[in-house]
C-alpha cells in the first residue's frame, strides 16, 4: 500500500479542482486545443497525434498556427493554406502525400557550471509518405503510412552499435465511418498527453519515448463527446524478443467544452525481464485563443520478474502555452517525479520556454530546464541545463 | 500600411472614375461650373478636399437640391475625407431625398414594417448612399462618443443598423459594408473592456525553493553552508485591480513548509523535517497579451523565512531568519472566478530559483 505524499497530494487537488471548476461552458500539439482542436485526427494520419500531418493540419500549420509576418509570398490566409503541400508548393497529386522532417537541438548542460559544453547534434531527420487509397469521395478513409530517417545513438550509451537510421512509424489505415478508426503496425503507444518533449518524465518513466514505438492494432472510436483508443501491442519487432513488451494501452478523453477534456489512460505490459503497469488521468483545456493548461498525474508499476523486485514511481506535470503573439508562445512545464514510493526522494524539473512557429515550416524552441532533487538525507545543487531546437519540415 | 494606401488610391481613382463616368447632372449649367466641378475632381484626385469643397462651393451651392448631383456626390465625398460627417450626411440626405424620395420612403417604410423581409429593390446609387451614410455615422460614433448623447448614440447605432441590413438584403456589390456593424461592436465592447474593476481572492500554491544560511564553529570560527531543500504549500491571497489589457495587485501567502538541511564540508550537519515557515507578499504586474484570461508579468515579493534549526551545542546558525526579495515571473490563466498561475524566480539570498504553482479563487 502506498500513501500518497503531500506534494503529489496537493497536485491531485489541484486537477481535480481543474477538473471540477471546469465543468462549466467554457469558451496539434496537444496543446492545440487552445485553438479548439479536441481531437488528433483533424490534423494527423495518426489518431493520436505526431507523425505525417493531413491537408487540413498542412494548411492550418501555415494560415493559423504560423506567424506569416516573414513569410515573402502572399499573406492571404486561403493562398498560404492552399501553399501547405510538399516544398510549399499545392499538392501535386492526390493519392501521395510526401513530407520531410529535421529536428536538431543545441544542448548546454550545467549552466554556469564546471564542464559545461555545448552540443548539437540531430535528433530527427526522416522521409515519410502517405498513400491514399481511399475512394475519390473520401481519399484518406483507407491509406498506407511509412516513416524512415536517421536517428542518433542513444545519448545513455546503451546501445553504442545501434544503427543510426529507424523507421518510428508505418502502418495501415482504415477510417470505414467519421466515427471509427483501424490501425495496424508501428507506432506510439496511446498512453497520457503525447507532449513533444520525449524526455520528460511522464514519457520516459512510462517507457513512451523516442525509441519506445511498437507493432500493434489501435482502434479508435472519436465523437463530439468523447475519444476511446484500445491498443493491444506486441513490442517492437526489430528488437530482440526478451525485451519485447506485450500488453495493451487504452486512453480516453471526454469532452466537457470544446476547450476542456479531461481523460485517463492505462498501459500494461510484458517482456521476459520486466512486468509495467502504468496509469495516469490527464486534461487539457484552452484559454482565449491559443493558449493552453494541460496537466497530467500518474503511477506507474514496474516488477523487474527474475529479481522480484517491484518499484512503484509516481509523477505529475503541467505545461501551460501562452499566445504572445501569431505563432509565438511562452511555455512553462513543470514536473514532478518520484521515482519510488518507498524512499524518500524526488525530482522536481522547471522548463520556462519560448516556441516560434517563425513561418510554415519552421520552429524555433528555446528552453530552459531548472532540476532540482529532493533528498531526506543529503543535499545537492540545482542543475541549469539549456536546449535549443530548430525543427524543419516540407 | 502598404495595403491600406493601395486600397484608399484604388478607392479614390474609383470614386474619380464614378464621378466622371456620369453628368454632372441633369441641371443646366454654364462654362464656368463646368469649368470649377472638372478642377475640383482633379483637386479631389490629388487630395486635397478642402480645395476641392471651395472650389465646388465658388459656383454650386451644396446644400441645395438645385445643385447637379455630380458637384453634390464630389463634395459629399470631399466632406467625409476631411471627417466632416455630419455634413456629408446632410448632402447624402439631400441627393436621396431629390432622387430618389419615393424609392427611399418606400424602403424605409417597408424596413419599418416588416424588417427585412420582401424589401423592394432600389437603384444602385441609393444603396451607395445608405452604405456611405452608414459609414460616416460609424465614423462620427467612434470619434465623438464622448460627445454624444446617449439618445444620439443610439440613434446612430439604430439608423447605421437599418442601412447595414437593408444592404445586406441587396445585390450591392462592396460589401466592405459589414465592417460598419462591428466597428459599433467593438468600440463598445473597448469601452467595457477598458474600464477597471477590482476584487479578492483567495489562492493555494505549490512552493518549492533552497535557502541559504551557514553554521559556524565557536570553537575556532570555521563557517561551512549549509544547503537546503524546501517544499510545501503556501496558503494567501490577494487583491487585484484590473481590466481586459492589464492587471495590477497586491497578494501574499504563507506556508508552514519543510526542509531538509544538511552541509557537504568538514563540519557534519544534516537534518530533516525542520520546520519552515515563509511569507511572501508583494505587487504583481501583469499584461493581457489577447485582451482576454491569460495574463503574463512581474511579481516582486518580499519574503521573511525562518527555520526551527536545532543548533548543536558550540555552533551558531547564520541568516536561520531572513527578510529579503526577489522577482518573479508570473502568468495566469483565468476561467470564470478561477484561476490557475505559476510563479517562477530567484530571491535575494535563496540558493536557488523559487517556484509556485497554484489556484486561486475570486471572491
Amino acid at each position: 500500500m502506498k500513501i500518497a505524499t503531500p506534494s503529489s497530494l496537493s497536485f491531485l487537488s489541484f486537477v481535480l479542482l481543474l477538473v471540477s471548476l471546469l465543468k462549466t461552458p467554457v469558451y496539434a500539439y496537444p496543446n492545440f486545443i487552445g485553438y479548439g482542436y479536441t481531437s488528433c485526427t483533424v490534423c494527423h494520419y495518426n489518431a493520436y497525434g505526431n507523425g505525417p500531418l493531413t491537408d487540413y493540419g498542412r494548411a492550418l500549420g501555415a494560415s493559423t498556427i504560423s506567424d506569416d509576418r516573414w513569410w515573402l509570398g502572399t499573406r492571404d490566409l486561403n493562398e498560404l493554406g492552399k501553399k501547405s503541400g510538399f516544398l510549399y508548393s499545392e499538392h501535386m497529386t492526390k493519392r501521395f502525400r510526401p513530407s520531410l522532417d529535421y529536428r536538431g537541438i543545441l544542448l548546454k548542460n550545467n549552466l554556469g557550471g564546471e564542464g559545461s559544453e555545448n552540443e548539437y547534434f540531430t535528433m530527427d531527420a526522416n522521409a515519410s509518405l502517405v498513400v491514399r487509397l481511399g475512394p475519390e469521395t473520401d481519399l484518406d478513409k483507407f491509406f498506407i503510412t511509412g516513416t524512415l530517417g536517421y536517428a542518433p545513438v542513444p545519448r545513455n550509451g546503451s546501445d553504442p552499435d545501434a544503427d543510426t537510421y529507424r523507421s518510428r512509424e508505418y502502418y495501415i489505415g482504415y477510417r470505414p465511418t467519421k466515427n471509427w478508426g483501424i490501425y495496424a503496425g508501428l507506432m506510439d503507444k496511446i498512453y497520457g498527453i503525447r507532449i513533444v518533449n520525449h524526455e520528460a518524465y511522464s514519457r520516459s518513466i512510462t517507457g513512451n519515448t523516442m525509441n519506445d514505438q511498437t507493432h500493434s492494432l489501435l482502434i479508435h472510436y472519436t465523437s463530439e463527446n468523447f475519444d476511446l483508443g484500445i491498443q493491444p501491442f506486441i513490442g517492437n519487432m526489430a528488437e530482440e524478443e526478451q525485451v519485447r513488451q506485450t500488453g495493451v494501452a487504452t486512453n480516453f478523453e471526454y469532452t466537457v467544452s470544446r476547450k476542456f477534456r479531461p481523460g485517463f489512460s492505462v498501459q500494461m505490459g510484458e517482456s521476459e525481464f520486466l512486468k509495467t503497469y502504468a496509469y495516469a488521468f490527464h486534461a487539457r483545456a484552452g484559454f482565449g485563443k491559443g493558449n493552453s493548461v494541460m496537466a497530467e498525474f500518474g503511477q506507474v508499476q514496474k516488477s523487474q520478474l527474475k529479481r522480484e523486485v517491484e518499484t512503484t514511481s509516481r509523477y505529475w506535470m503541467v505545461q501551460t502555452h501562452t499566445l504572445l503573439s501569431k505563432g509565438f508562445f511562452l511555455l512553462n512545464t513543470i514536473e514532478y517525479l518520484k521515482s519510488d514510493l518507498d524512499v524518500e526522494s524526488k525530482n522536481l524539473k522547471w522548463g520556462p520556454g519560448i516556441q516560434y512557429f517563425v513561418i510554415q515550416g519552421l520552429e524555433l524552441r528555446l528552453d530552459i530546464f531548472n532540476s532540482r532533487l529532493y533528498n531526506e538525507s543529503s543535499n545537492s545543487e540545482d542543475s541549469w541545463d539549456f536546449a535549443g531546437q530548430v525543427h524543419v519540415w516540407f | 500600411m502598404v495595403l491600406k494606401s493601395s486600397l484608399t488610391s484604388l478607392l479614390m481613382t474609383l470614386v474619380i472614375l464614378l464621378i466622371s463616368s456620369q453628368e454632372i447632372g441633369a441641371k443646366s449649367i454654364g462654362h464656368e461650373e463646368k469649368l470649377a466641378f472638372k478642377k475640383a475632381k482633379q483637386l479631389y484626385k490629388d487630395q486635397l478636399y478642402r480645395q476641392s469643397i471651395e472650389m465646388l462651393s465658388s459656383q454650386f451651392q451644396l446644400h441645395s437640391s438645385e445643385t447637379p448631383k455630380g458637384a453634390l456626390t464630389l463634395a459629399a465625398y470631399s466632406y467625409e475625407k476631411i471627417e466632416e460627417y455630419s455634413t456629408a450626411i446632410k448632402i447624402y440626405y439631400l441627393l436621396i431625398k431629390t432622387y430618389y424620395k419615393s424609392k427611399n420612403s418606400e424602403i424605409i417604410q417597408s424596413y419599418k414594417a416588416s424588417g427585412t423581409d420582401d424589401l423592394p429593390e432600389a437603384p444602385n446609387k441609393l444603396y451607395l448612399y445608405y452604405h456611405r451614410i452608414a459609414e460616416s455615422m460609424v465614423q462620427i460614433y467612434l470619434r465623438d462618443y464622448e460627445k454624444l448623447s446617449e439618445k444620439d448614440r443610439q440613434a446612430l447605432r439604430a439608423k447605421a443598423r437599418m442601412y447595414v441590413e437593408i444592404l445586406g438584403e441587396s445585390e450591392y456589390e462592396d460589401d466592405s459594408y459589414d465592417t460598419v456593424t462591428e466597428r459599433f461592436e467593438k468600440h463598445d465592447k473597448y469601452l467595457v473592456d477598458v474600464v477597471y474593476h477590482s476584487g479578492w481572492f483567495l489562492s493555494t500554491s505549490y512552493i518549492s525553493y533552497r535557502n541559504e544560511l551557514s553554521i559556524q564553529r565557536e570553537s575556532d570560527g570555521l563557517v561551512v553552508p549549509i544547503n537546503s531543500t524546501v517544499d510545501g504549500l503556501c496558503i494567501g491571497g490577494g487583491w487585484r485591480y484590473e481590466n481586459a489589457f492589464w492587471e495590477y495587485g497586491i497578494n501574499g501567502c504563507f506556508s508552514p513548509a519543510t526542509m531538509n538541511v544538511d552541509t557537504d564540508s568538514s563540519v557534519t550537519y544534516q537534518q530533516s523535517g525542520v520546520g519552515s515557515t515563509t511569507l511572501i507578499v508583494g505587487p504583481s504586474f501583469l499584461w493581457k497579451p489577447k485582451s482576454g484570461d491569460v495574463s503574463i508579468g512581474f511579481h516582486i515579493p518580499f519574503i521573511y523565512n525562518t527555520g526551527d534549526y536545532t543548533v548543536p551545542t558550540g555552533y551558531t546558525i547564520s541568516d536561520d531568519t531572513l527578510l529579503t526579495y526577489g522577482y518573479f515571473l508570473e502568468t495566469n490563466w483565468k476561467l470564470s472566478n478561477w484561476g490557475l498561475f505559476t510563479k517562477f524566480g530567484k530571491a535575494s539570498q535563496f540558493k536557488s530559483s523559487l517556484w509556485m504553482v497554484g489556484i486561486n479563487l475570486g471572491l
